[in-house]
């Protein structure tokens, strides 16, 4: 089976730096880079079931969307789950293991090549995962890149947001994806264990809350988790006020229309309180005399910040529970994490890049 | 010739506009996308116009067909817009069409070749079978003429011997003449000798023409195939990626904001990311599972 791209050899007299920044998450990929593209792709790989699937799609290996079109003739693996790559804090040597791994090296080489990068330039990358991503995850995630990079770092997801926005000291930031929302207090200097939240109220559990309720509601219909996913996508909320929410779902092969709107609301809220105790949690923690400073400084970022009514709801919740609150949503949700984590791998002193090449 | 281009150009505009998807910007909010970039149709005109005009150039050298001028124009927009996944793509296609034009005519060379030995066969056969009708014709006519002259001869005991001398002579060499007549002739002499029938060998001839034909058609199909494959090759060739802005290592700016905190977060980051690489150099311990840190999971007490 061939790679998407092959393993990387360092060329001889480099023609330049490439400096990339990888966004690795359990929805979508994002790639940011020095020569100006910008790419990214669901993360999802699809192996072809056999030789028929193979010859009819002309490829050995699929990634993101089209992948998930082609799913019927594919094996399908979605190899991230809560930010990290399936199976990796187990036995490394299961093959289901083995399996997640290959298909996240596969992911990585695709999301690299879409970053089209000459092939005699020294790349350099910046990995974000999960703000308290396990040793074992990370050193898988190192695995992964290494043979297609020249160096590799990785750094906490919510950390390179805020390190992209130049966002320094004194703000919180609040990094919804779909397997984790990560919080993270910054403070000036590199931020603790104690510093950051991780839960797994995200994007994939509001995913699972609305395809629970739409079963329960829409009597008949044929819902699948990929057709939950594209309606949350467009119609998510967590206001009161609201339009009606119609769609069309299958009945017996009969596209029938729907209104889901409460149901879509009182999933998209089921993330809210966890995110909200984790907030609660970071600044009351925090130093007494910077709280205030914390509180009026939150950043939302991530895919999951893009629901509607989300920012005031949060706003709202802080003013109730911890007196004040001020919350940004940040300009680019999608390659938030990308672009901090490309300024991080620019910034990076280059002796310190050697040393781990 | 101006007024011909301007109508081509306001086609063309008018197909990209009926084969355009429309979004609005609400739907780009929702996907993150907050700058987009635009090619202006007449960007657009100008690129298939230099692709058409390349290809063609090219067909018209070679005495290609429009196939290859089409696909020829399909590779150079590619080329010329950059796109190198679909050239990646297009180039996959072309290897897998070029390996079916190459199953097909392995299968069409077999049959005719399994037809040309058919037909040798049964030529030999037809040969054989003739030379053997002949040579009995040839027997009973030399029986019949050298049975007079024994009679005619009856009388002379040296005239009866020289009969019976010159009759083995006369058939050996009557059958030499026979053979290299029939193998001079054989196409037509020998079916027409062994009672073939016209039309058998009138149908066999057309099929083995039929089957000529569509090898020679394939085989000019994969040559062109495999020329759009080569031009493919050599367009994704030419595009070795995006050079990045940088010529060498960067680094901290010695004005960047926050500088002196940067530099101390940059060297946590790479401290964190040693001590990492040290990890990972240790030889694992069988079946240790780490603890993974405290996460709070959907299902689980979150509070």
């Amino acid at each position: 089976m061939s790679d998407p791209v092959s393993p990387r050899v360092r060329p001889e007299k480099p023609a330049g730096v490439l400096y990339l920044g990888i966004d690795l998450g359990t929805s979508r990929t994002s790639v940011a880079a020095s020569n100006g593209v910008r790419e990214t792709v669901a993360s999802y790989v699809g192996y072809p079931r056999d030789v028929i699937a193979r010859k009819a799609l002309k490829k050995d290996v699929l990634f993101g969307d089209e992948a998930v079109r082609n799913r019927l003739a594919l094996d399908l693996l979605r190899p991230l789950q809560g930010g990290v790559i399936r199976h990796s804090d187990g036995d490394p040597n299961s093959a289901d293991a083995q399996r997640h791994l290959k298909a996240t090296r596969d992911l990585i080489r695709h999301a690299i090549s879409l970053a089209r990068p000459k092939a005699d330039e020294l790349i350099y990358a910046v990995v974000g995962c999960p703000a308290r991503c396990s040793v074992k995850n990370k050193s898988a995630i190192v695995e992964a890149v290494r043979p297609v990079v020249d160096s590799v770092m990785i750094v906490s997801e919510p950390f390179t947001v805020a390190y992209g926005l130049e966002r320094l000291s004194d703000c919180l930031v609040i990094d919804i994806g779909a397997g984790t929302t990560d919080l993270c207090r910054m403070h000036g200097t590199m931020p603790t264990e104690e510093d950051q939240l991780t839960n797994e109220f995200a994007g994939d559990h509001v995913d699972q809350q609305l395809l629970k309720l739409l079963q329960a509601k829409c009597t008949g219909a044929v819902v699948t988790i990929h057709t939950v996913k594209e309606i949350k996508e467009k119609y998510s909320f967590v206001g009161d006020a609201r339009d009606p929410v119609h769609v069309e779902l299958p009945v017996n092969g009969k596209p029938t229309r729907f209104e889901i709107g409460a149901e879509m609301r009182a999933a998209c809220r089921t993330i809210v309180p966890p995110m909200v105790d984790a907030i609660h949690q970071l600044i009351a923690s925090f130093d007494p005399d910077f709280q205030s400073r914390l509180k009026n400084n939150a950043l939302l970022g991530g895919g999951g910040s893009q629901m509607s009514g989300l920012r005031d709801m949060l706003e709202a919740e802080m003013k109730e529970r911890l007196g004040e609150g001020r919350v940004v949503r940040v300009d680019e949700p999608t390659y938030g994490g990308a672009n901090g984590a490309l300024k991080i791998a620019h910034d990076m002193p280059p002796e310190f890049w050697e040393k781990l090449s | 010739m101006t007024c011909v281009q301007n109508s081509f150009m306001s086609r063309l505009a008018g197909l990209f506009r009926s084969k355009s998807d429309l979004t609005t910007l609400r739907q780009l909010e929702r996907a993150g996308v907050r700058s987009v970039n635009v090619l202006d149709l007449g960007r657009l005109e100008q690129l298939v116009g230099e692709a058409m005009e390349s290809a063609l150039r090219e067909a018209l050298s070679t005495g290609g067909s429009a196939e290859l001028a089409a696909g020829g124009a399909q590779v150079e927009f590619l080329r010329r817009l950059g796109l190198h996944d679909r050239l990646a793509d297009h180039g996959r296609e072309l290897e897998a069409q070029s390996a079916t034009l190459a199953g097909q005519r392995v299968e069409l060379e077999g049959a005719l070749r399994q037809s040309r030995a058919e037909l040798d066969r049964r030529r030999q056969q037809e040969f054989t079978v003739a030379r053997q009708r002949l040579q009995d014709a040839l027997d009973a006519l030399l029986g019949a003429a050298f049975d007079s002259l024994r009679t005619a001869a009856s009388g002379s005991e040296r005239l009866a011997a020289e009969v019976e001398r010159q009759q083995p002579l006369l058939r050996s060499a009557l059958l030499a003449l026979l053979e290299q007549s029939l193998r001079t002739d054989a196409g037509e002499v020998a079916p027409a000798a062994s009672g073939a029938t016209a039309a058998t060998a009138a149908h066999e001839a057309a099929e083995r023409e039929r089957l000529e034909r569509r090898v020679r058609k394939l085989s000019a199909q994969l040559l062109e195939t495999e020329e759009l494959l080569a031009r493919t090759r050599a367009a994704q060739a030419e595009a070795p990626g995006v050079p990045s802005v940088h010529r060498t290592p960067q680094g901290l700016a010695a004005d960047a904001q926050d500088r002196t905190a940067k530099k101390s977060l940059l060297a946590a980051i790479f401290e964190h990311n040693l001590e990492l690489r040290r990890t990972l150099a240790e030889p694992r311990p069988a079946a240790v599972a780490e603890q993974s840190p405290k996460t709070a999971t959907p299902g689980a007490d979150a509070r």
